[in-house]
């Protein structure tokens, strides 16, 4: 997890600025599943040759998250695969201050920041066939080490009305908001509501994102797909 | 005529080049405007996007405590601001159940002066965006944003009107740009299209331009080298006829004129006082016999020198193997006829003593008066007889006693007044002889009709050209002769069917307001089918710019010109290329030689020429049918005189 020192309204603003493009349905094969040799072949030479095994082992323990099994147990599969990959820094791993990382990334490199296991979390997720409007990524408030610091956690909605369980990277257990008093929300997005009214009133997924990251990490995703 | 229509039809590079490049501009700045377009429209409507989002956001943010409590008054006085600003079409607020809780939607007002058919093209699509209203972890509901896109009409189609006037702009200036830019490309093009019609026209003229483009320069050194080469080949015709001419008229041996040379000098006019000498040496049969051809061929040769030292200022002709011809103008009287006649004795009797001695030589003299060439030799002839019988020595002069000078003097005024009368009075009539078209197959056409004048005397008694057209043209007659036939022409009743040709003398077609006046003569001759007029060879030659200028303005008013009289003054051929009259008319004295080597090469050399300059050639006054074939032979079919169709009167009654 990482500090900020910035405001943290007008990081919220920021982050509502326009990006790229926004991607639809995901795979139901999965996150990684599925991923070609090319992909693995690019990764390898980025990341060294245990970026592959890396891979790999993400694919076959996805494989093993069978598709229907019941929402409490894929959210805790899914947190947990996740969370076993290391914590760093944006600025140790990739050199800038704030770098969403692809799913394929986080794995291949073996070493991510709140946002990236968020974003893994969600894609596979997104995969097993869980709906957009059930999640969203919130950015929080959280008690971190004694003082507050901005992190971001992934929201689950059984129903748009119902307490929200956290996927969280810092306390592994997957726990409804009740329990998490040190979380503080801020501000929330998905990429659902990201659309547009068409001529016969049929909405359609719109090129106006809601955050900036967003599009430019949907365009890699899709270009690691193309691979 | 197909091959005329098949080039003028079509159309010219200049208006192609021109349509290329408008419709290459056209489909540039199309292009270009419509990716403007294209792009403006995507930014707009992102634009709107975007500020559905930020709106939708921002609502987001400052409406969870109105929706908690379930306060709608605080959620419109929360939207309201925001709303009334007019930007948005519609913002709605819903719960987590998808309900309305509350709404607000722009009446469409219309007031824009935004064209439909522009909003149809352009169809910008009214973006809705939400955002979710929570408060803490808890969802309460969801905002809905649409933008309203009548200033995003309103910009795309201000912005669009600019651009459109700016490309307009371009296009208008392009285009005039382009218009000079083509016209400076094409002008040696044109130059050359020019050099080609005037090719056509049988007028060969280099192009003097040098165009920037190798292509065109590289074409402009092909069309020159092409001219050099006909005029190269037309100067050697040229020269050749020339060669042809000289030969024809002069003695191989002396290199003096020979009867033809003199029949066509005589032509020309000579005064009524000129004196013809015949001068015979009898001695050449006897040379020839006791001392060879060579001492013979000696003996004329130093008899023509010392003609030529003795009457140097006369014109000299070798008519037989000794006999010679001289003409001396009238101011020679006959005292110093004689002088001149007793020094030629001496002079050769001295430079001939070597081959023989005593020398016989006899003279014949005759004064011109109203006589043609072959009357004024006739009558030099008895003369020369005359002394021959009388064993005169030395020069006899024809019928002293009758000639007297005081009686030619009231001849030629007689004749001065008899033109001046029949003039003034109009005592003229008109006849006309045609040429005809003589095909191989012996079949005949005519081609045109020739105008003869004739006077008529107060005895009623008719007078042709022959007998009074040389005085009228040493007394200046022959413009008013031509103004008088103009005149009956121009008020003749009928309409005339065939082509008519007229002669014209250099006084009347030397005239500038002659020239000038050509296209209201020509309204005035409207009954007429087509006239063309006859210049006489030896008047063209001698006034070489005028002549050019008459045929120009005369094609150009749709009269034709042709030459008559053809082929007996040097500089006949180099006239032919530049009047290219419709067909030239052979001198009748060219009849004459036909049958010689000389003769006939020398028309073939003429009607070579005219053939490469398209100009058809016609005989003139061939009084015998046995020419006919000869002259077919050579290529000349239209042929005028009695032999092939009599003089007839100009039925011109009204």
């Amino acid at each position: 997890m990482k500090s900020h020192t910035h405001n943290l309204v007008r990081r919220v603003l920021y982050l509502v600025a326009l990006g790229g493009i926004a991607t639809g349905a995901w795979t139901a094969h999965g996150c990684l599943i599925g991923l070609s040799e090319r992909v693995m072949h690019v990764m390898s030479e980025r990341f060294g040759l245990m970026a592959t095994t890396r891979l790999k082992e993400w694919q076959r323990n996805e494989q093993r998250i069978h598709v229907g099994v019941k929402d409490l147990q894929l959210l805790e599969s899914v947190n947990t695969l996740a969370n076993r990959i290391p914590y760093s820094t944006d600025q140790d791993i990739w050199g800038v201050e704030d770098y969403w990382a692809t799913p394929a990334e986080l794995v291949a490199v073996n070493a991510g920041d709140c946002e990236d296991y968020v974003i893994a979390k969600y894609f596979t997720l997104r995969a097993h066939g869980v709906s957009a409007s059930q999640l969203r990524f919130v950015y929080v408030r959280a008690l971190l080490r004694g003082r507050l610091g901005t992190h971001m956690v992934l929201a689950y909605y059984k129903t748009p009305d119902s307490e929200p369980l956290v996927l969280d990277n810092i306390n592994h257990k997957l726990l409804p908001v009740s329990q998490r008093p040190d979380l503080m929300p801020v501000y929330s997005f998905n990429d659902e509501n990201m659309y547009r009214e068409g001529a016969s009133g049929s909405r359609k997924v719109d090129s106006v994102s809601v955050v900036r990251r967003w599009g430019d990490l949907v365009a890699r995703i899709t270009k690691e797909k193309q691979l | 005529m197909n091959t005329d229509s098949e080039i003028h039809t079509g159309t010219t590079l200049y208006s192609q080049l021109m349509r290329f490049m408008t419709a290459v501009f056209i489909l540039t700045l199309s292009g270009l405007f419509g990716g403007y377009w294209q792009s403006t429209r995507v930014f707009v409507e992102r634009q709107l996007a975007s500020h559905a989002q930020d709106a939708a956001s921002s609502l987001a943010l400052a409406l969870p405590v109105a929706i908690h409590t379930g306060d709608m008054q605080l959620a419109e006085i929360t939207v309201m601001p925001l709303f009334d600003r007019g930007y948005y079409r519609s913002i709605v607020v819903r719960g987590t159940d998808g309900k309305v809780l509350f709404e607000r939607q722009l009446k469409n007002d219309g007031a824009t002066n935004i064209p439909k058919w522009f909003k149809k093209i352009a169809d910008l699509k009214p973006p809705a965006k939400q955002a979710v209203v929570s408060s803490g972890w808890r969802q309460l509901g969801f905002v809905e944003v649409m933008s309203e896109p009548r200033f995003a009409y309103e910009q795309l189609w201000d912005s669009s009107l600019q651009v459109l006037l700016w490309m307009l702009l371009i296009a208008a200036l392009s285009g005039i740009g382009a218009r000079f830019w083509l016209r400076s490309i094409l002008i040696p093009l044109n130059s050359l299209e020019q050099a080609a019609q005037e090719v056509a026209r049988r007028r060969f003229h280099k192009v003097l331009l040098k165009p920037r483009s190798i292509e065109l320069r590289r074409l402009v050194a092909g069309f020159n080298s092409l001219v050099d080469a006909v005029q190269t080949l037309l100067g050697h015709e040229e020269a050749r006829a020339e060669r042809f001419l000289k030969e024809s008229l002069t003695d191989q041996m002396t290199g003096m004129l020979n009867r033809k040379g003199l029949a066509s000098y005589v032509h020309e006019g000579i005064s009524e006082k000129s004196w013809l000498g015949i001068i015979e040496c009898h001695d050449l049969a006897n040379v020839n016999q006791t001392s060879g051809k060579e001492a013979g061929n000696k003996l004329i040769l130093l008899l023509g020198q010392a003609i030529k030292s003795c009457f140097s200022d006369g014109v000299i002709a070798r008519l037989s193997a000794s006999g010679f011809a001289v003409i001396m103008h009238d101011a020679e009287s006959e005292e110093h006829i004689k002088e001149r006649c007793m020094a030629f004795h001496n002079v050769v009797g001295l430079s001939c003593s070597t081959i023989i001695e005593p020398l016989h030589i006899v003279a014949g003299w005759a004064l011109r008066r109203q006589r043609n060439l072959g009357e004024w030799l006739t009558a030099a002839d008895q003369a020369l007889k005359q002394t021959v019988k009388d064993d005169l020595p030395g020069c006899f002069f024809e019928g002293a006693v009758d000639r007297g000078d005081a009686g030619y003097e009231v001849t030629a005024y007689g004749w001065g007044q008899l033109i001046r009368d029949a003039l003034d009075l109009k005592r003229v009539r008109l006849y006309t002889q045609p040429t005809v078209f003589v095909d191989a197959d012996g079949s005949r056409s005519v081609l045109h009709r020739e105008l003869l004048t004739v006077l008529v005397d107060p005895n009623g008694e008719e007078k042709v050209a022959a007998q009074w057209i040389d005085v009228a043209s040493r007394q200046g007659l022959l413009a008013d002769v031509d103004r008088v036939v103009l005149e009956i022409m121009a008020n003749t009743c009928l309409d005339v069917d065939d082509v008519v040709v007229m002669n014209l003398s250099a006084e009347t077609w030397s005239r500038i307001d002659f020239v000038e006046n050509l296209p209201q003569l020509a309204v005035r001759m409207k009954k007429w089918k087509k006239i063309i007029f006859e210049l006489r060879e030896e008047d063209v030659v001698n006034l070489p710019q005028p002549a050019e200028w008459f045929a120009q303005a005369a094609r150009n008013a749709e009269f034709g010109v042709a030459i008559d009289h053809f082929g007996v003054s040097a500089g006949g051929v180099a006239a032919l290329r530049r009047l290219l009259p419709e067909y030239i008319k052979l001198s009748p004295t060219l009849s004459e030689k036909i049958d010689t080597d000389a003769g006939s090469f020398y028309l073939e050399s003429l009607v070579a020429i005219a053939a490469t300059l398209d100009i058809r050639v016609f005989a003139l006054t061939f009084e015998q049918e046995a020419y006919l074939s000869e002259l077919q032979k050579l290529g000349i079919k239209g042929i005028q005189g009695n032999a092939v169709a009599a003089r007839k009167p100009l039925d011109s009654r009204c």
